[in-house]
Formats: structure tokens, sequence, C-alpha cells
């Protein structure tokens, strides 16, 4: 059924060229992106800007017809590329290992009933650690494993979301998500 | 880091992960750039298809006729519309329902029958997977939510959970008897995928669920992991034809099973550590009037341990036959292991839940409560004025 809205979307962009149907699009998908990139990134104005761009780039692919069969699984394959752009440019030397920062006011948001900013923040920090640590241990492992684990087990996305940001079969993934978990407990 | 270690961690950065909301004044700005610009880089030009439609429309219905026509036609498309879209929104909205909110019984009666309405059972098979993915998910939401009445949430979506296994295993049956060997297969292999897929899944949510409900997920994953094994048994059975191979290559079929025996040797680590954690925390108290009691509970444990010594024989002979290639025997051990697994967390359940029988310094740990019946739950009854907290 999701799946169903979003190409309804998409048929209305094309054939009504109705921008708002594009925000619609924004809209579900805008805070998965955001949160998808977040920890990976080493501040919030770049997880803002990776996500704008991201949507950037499914915009373009709408101009350019291009066959969409998954919104979704399509946002995360052109946010994880662009993150991976992101380390690759010339002036950004911060490895991910290295990108837990302090700054005061780097939360994203303040809420009613959760925790208060130096705590979000606090738990950002530790997060971002930990997920230094997570990816020097996988490190170890060939590519696509590492990529199936952290897509599956941090991102918790689905084996048919992971096939189509891979650009492989979801019983390829699978199997290779057995391997690299038998792989990783080898480690 | 151990394996264990490792889990929690890439569980607490998931945590984090889901819990981070983007600013929404970035958002709302970011919206209003982007749809700008989309505005402003749209195509001028309608497509090909449309307007070569409009121009064969023109030519051949007469535009009088069309116009008489016109309001009587839309009146009654409005009706259809509001009538249609009422469903519809609501359908749509209880896509999203969990166990326990008001249109969950909607979601679930929209699934029967979409089921019901399917002739193919190829296709009710597929629709009855994904029906299990739905309930494995409810579980993981109501479970890394904050919300009001989660043990009973859970406990529904778990009963769901095993009744659609069950259904499913049902439907493999008839799938078998009514089709060809290929679509069998097919069949099979999917239902082998997404049990898989289900055991993940429970384990994954097993720390965010309330020690309530852990006994009934515990028997929803054992009910996966024998549903799993019922398709690996027909895939195993073809794995020499021209179509087992087709649809199952030999390396896909082992990693398959050795995924399973991966699975149960977790369960039953978890379900040892669980037995030790238990056994060093109780204490039985020396001056207790009821004797009867005090050697109930030793028989409990005696009970859970020879349960625990049952699975682990049991994988092992079957680890055996996955390395001298007797994959046909292969399914009747793995049931083995699991029933044994599944024993054992049974007899722990009902000595954690026993008021009289340890006193002092005791604590269980794993705090679970008697194992649900397993009638099927259609519907929840849990209050509906509930508090949730929806991701952004």
């Amino acid at each position: 059924m999701n799946q169903l809205l979003d190409h309804y979307q998409l048929f209305l962009l094309r054939s009504k060229r109705d921008p708002e149907a594009f925000g619609h699009i924004y809209d579900k998908y805008v805070a998965q992106i955001y949160r998808f990139v977040y920890l990976k990134l080493p501040s919030k104005e770049a997880a803002q800007d990776v996500t704008s761009e991201a949507f950037l780039r499914l915009w373009q692919y709408v101009l350019e017809g291009s066959e969409i069969r998954n919104v979704r699984a399509l946002l995360y394959r052109i946010a994880r590329n662009l993150v991976a752009d992101y380390y690759r440019k010339a002036e950004v030397s911060v490895p991910l290992e290295e990108t837990v920062t302090f700054e005061a006011d780097s939360t994203s948001t303040i809420s009613t009933g959760q925790l208060s900013d130096h705590g979000r923040q606090h738990s950002e920090i530790e997060s971002k650690a930990e997920l230094s640590l997570i990816l020097e241990r996988v490190a170890r492992l060939k590519e696509d494993y590492r990529d199936v684990l952290l897509l599956r087990l941090i991102d918790g996305l689905g084996f048919k979301d992971i096939a189509t940001v891979l650009e492989k079969t979801p019983g390829h993934v699978r199997v290779i998500y057995h391997r690299a978990l038998k792989a990783l407990d080898q480690l | 880091m151990s394996h264990r270690d490792f889990r929690q961690l890439m569980n607490s950065v998931r945590k984090t992960e889901r819990s981070v909301i983007p600013d929404p004044s970035w958002v709302a700005q970011n919206r209003i750039r982007l749809l700008s610009h989309a505005s402003s880089n749209m195509p001028k030009e309608v497509s090909a298809v449309r307007s070569s439609a409009a121009e064969i429309f023109k030519g051949f219905v007469p535009t009088q006729l069309f116009y008489w026509m016109r309001r009587p036609a839309m009146a009654f498309l409005y009706l259809f519309a509001i009538m249609l879209g009422g469903s519809f929104a609501s359908v749509s909205a209880s896509e999203r329902s969990l166990p326990g909110d008001f249109l969950y019984p909607v979601k679930l009666a929209t699934e029967q029958t979409r089921f019901a309405l399917t002739g193919d059972s190829s296709e009710k098979l597929r629709l009855k997977t994904e029906s299990v993915q739905r309930r494995v998910d409810e579980i993981r939401q109501v479970a890394t939510q904050p919300m009001e009445h989660k043990q009973e949430r859970i406990k529904a979506a778990a009963e769901n959970l095993k009744r659609d296994l069950y259904s499913a295993k049902q439907q493999l049956t008839d799938v078998s008897a009514g089709t060809s060997p290929k679509a069998t297969l097919e069949a099979a292999k999917l239902l082998d995928e997404q049990s898989s897929a289900v055991v993940q899944g429970l384990q994954e949510v097993k720390e965010s669920i309330p020690a309530g409900s852990k006994a009934i997920v515990t028997e929803a994953e054992s009910a996966a992991v024998s549903t799993g094994v019922k398709a690996v048994t027909v895939l195993i059975g073809s794995k020499d034809t021209p179509e087992g191979a087709e649809v199952i290559s030999a390396d896909e079929l082992k990693l398959s099973i050795e995924g399973k025996v991966l699975a149960l040797e977790n369960k039953i680590q978890e379900t040892s550590e669980k037995l030790r954690l238990s056994t060093t925390s109780s204490t039985i108290s020396a001056t207790s009037t009821v004797p009867a009691l005090m050697s109930s509970s030793t028989a409990s444990f005696a009970s859970t341990t020879a349960s625990i010594a049952v699975a682990n024989a049991a994988l092992t002979e079957a680890k055996v036959f996955i390395q001298e290639n007797k994959l046909e025997l292969v399914p009747n051990k793995l049931l083995e292991a699991a029933q044994g697994t599944a024993d054992a967390n049974l007899v722990m359940s009902s000595v954690s839940s026993s008021p009289a029988i340890i006193s002092g310094s005791a604590s269980t740990t794993s705090g679970a409560v008697a194992p649900t019946s397993s009638t099927p739950v259609t519907s929840v009854s849990v209050p509906t004025s509930t508090t949730e907290t929806s991701p952004p």
C-alpha cells in the first residue's frame, strides 16, 4: 500500500505537473532519511545538506523519467551514496571514527516530554562513539558483508529495500547477511 | 568484544538513530526551497500520450452530448468517491495501526478479505508471508516506541503472528497439493526466507520486549523455526531435481539450513544463560514448610536442564548430517532441537511465575509469566484512549 501511494504521487507529479505531490513524498520520507544520515555525518548541518541533496537527486530522477519502483529504497540508496561522497571530498578529512563533537547546540530539536537538549546531545555523542566502535569491528569484513549488516542491524531496512539500495536481489542479500553474521562470529 | 556486547552496541546505536528528529523549522524551510525548485524546473509539455488521447476524445465524443451527460455523471462519481473515499481512508489509516488501536480490527479484516478473495494458492501464500512480516513489524514498533499497555499489545501481535505462521504452513501444503513442482518450490523458498526473517526480527527486538510478553514471543519464534523447517524439508526433498536446482542452488539451501542451526544455537545459549542466572540468584528458603514445593522447583530445573541437553544433542547430530551431506535427515533434528528449547523455556516460565516456592533474596531474571493460550486473537481488548508517540 505504501508503494502504491508513492506511485500515485509520482503519477500526479508527471501527468498533472503538481509539485505538491513531490511535497507529499518529502513529508513522508524526510525524517527517515535525515535519521539515516545523521549519525554517519559529523554535524547536523552536514546531515541537513545531505538530506536536501538526496531529495534534489530524487527530483532529478523524476525529471529524467527514470523508472522508480521503490521510492523509499531509492532515497536510501541516494543518501548512502551522498554520505560516501561527503567523505571522499578533499576538504573533508575527518574520518567517521573521529566525528564525535562537543558542540553545545548540536541537537536537532527541542521536544517536550523527552530528553533535554543536553541529554539528547550526550546520547547522540555516545552513539557516534559506539558507531565508530562498530565500524572498527566490521571494517575487517568484506564490503558487501559490512553494507548489509549495517543497513539491516542499525538502519533497520528490510531485505527488499537493502536489495534496491545495493542493486542486488533480495535472495542474494539474505545469503550475504547469513554469511556476514557467521564471519562476524569468527572475528 | 563478545558477540553479545556487539549486538547490544548495535541495538543501542539503532535506538538512538530512531529517536533523532530533524529540526521542524529546517524541515519546513527545506520543503519550500525544494518545491520552489521543483516548480521552476517542471517540464512545460504534457506527455505525448496524454495530448493524443485528448485529441482522440475530442474527435469521437460529441461535445453537446458530453455537456448534458456531465452533471449527472459527475454527481454519481462524487457520491461513489465519498463512499469509497471513506472506506479507502479508513483502510489506509488502518494500515499503520497497531494492536490495541481503534482501527486495528479493520487492518486484520482487510488482510483476511484480501486473502479470501484470492483464488490462487501461491498468491495466498505470498499474502500470508506479507501478513507475517506485518506482525513482526507491529511487535517491533510496539516494543521500541513508548506507549501504554505494551505487554498486552505485544501478546496480541505475537498470538496473531503464531496464527499467521500456522496458516502459512497450511498454505504450503495446499500449494504442494495443487500446483506444479516449480511453483511449490518457489513457495517453499519464499516461506523459508520469510520465517528466517521472522526469527531474525524477533531476536533483534528481544531486549526491548517487556518481561511479561517474552514467553509468547519465544513461542512465536519457535513457530517461525518450525515453519522454516517445514519449508526447508520441501526444498531438500527436491534438491536433486532440475526444478529444485532452478529454484534454489545447493549453496543457498545449505546456507539456509546453516542459518537455522545458528539461530537454534543462539537460542540454546540464551536459554542456558537464563537457567544459569536463575539458578545462581534464586534461593530456596531453608525454613520452608512446603517440602513438596521445594522438590517441585528442583525437579523443574532438572527438567529444564534435560530439555536443553536434548536440544544440544539434536543440534549436534544435525551438524554431523550437514557435514555428511545427509540433508534429508536434518529437518527432524532441527525440530527436535527447537522443541527441546521451547520445552526448556516453558518450564522456566512456569517456575518463575510460581509465587511461594522461592523466598529470601530470590529473583528471577527471566521474569516471564506463564504462557498464554494459543487461541488466535482477532481483536485486542485494550483501552483505545492510548497515548501514542508516532515517529515523525
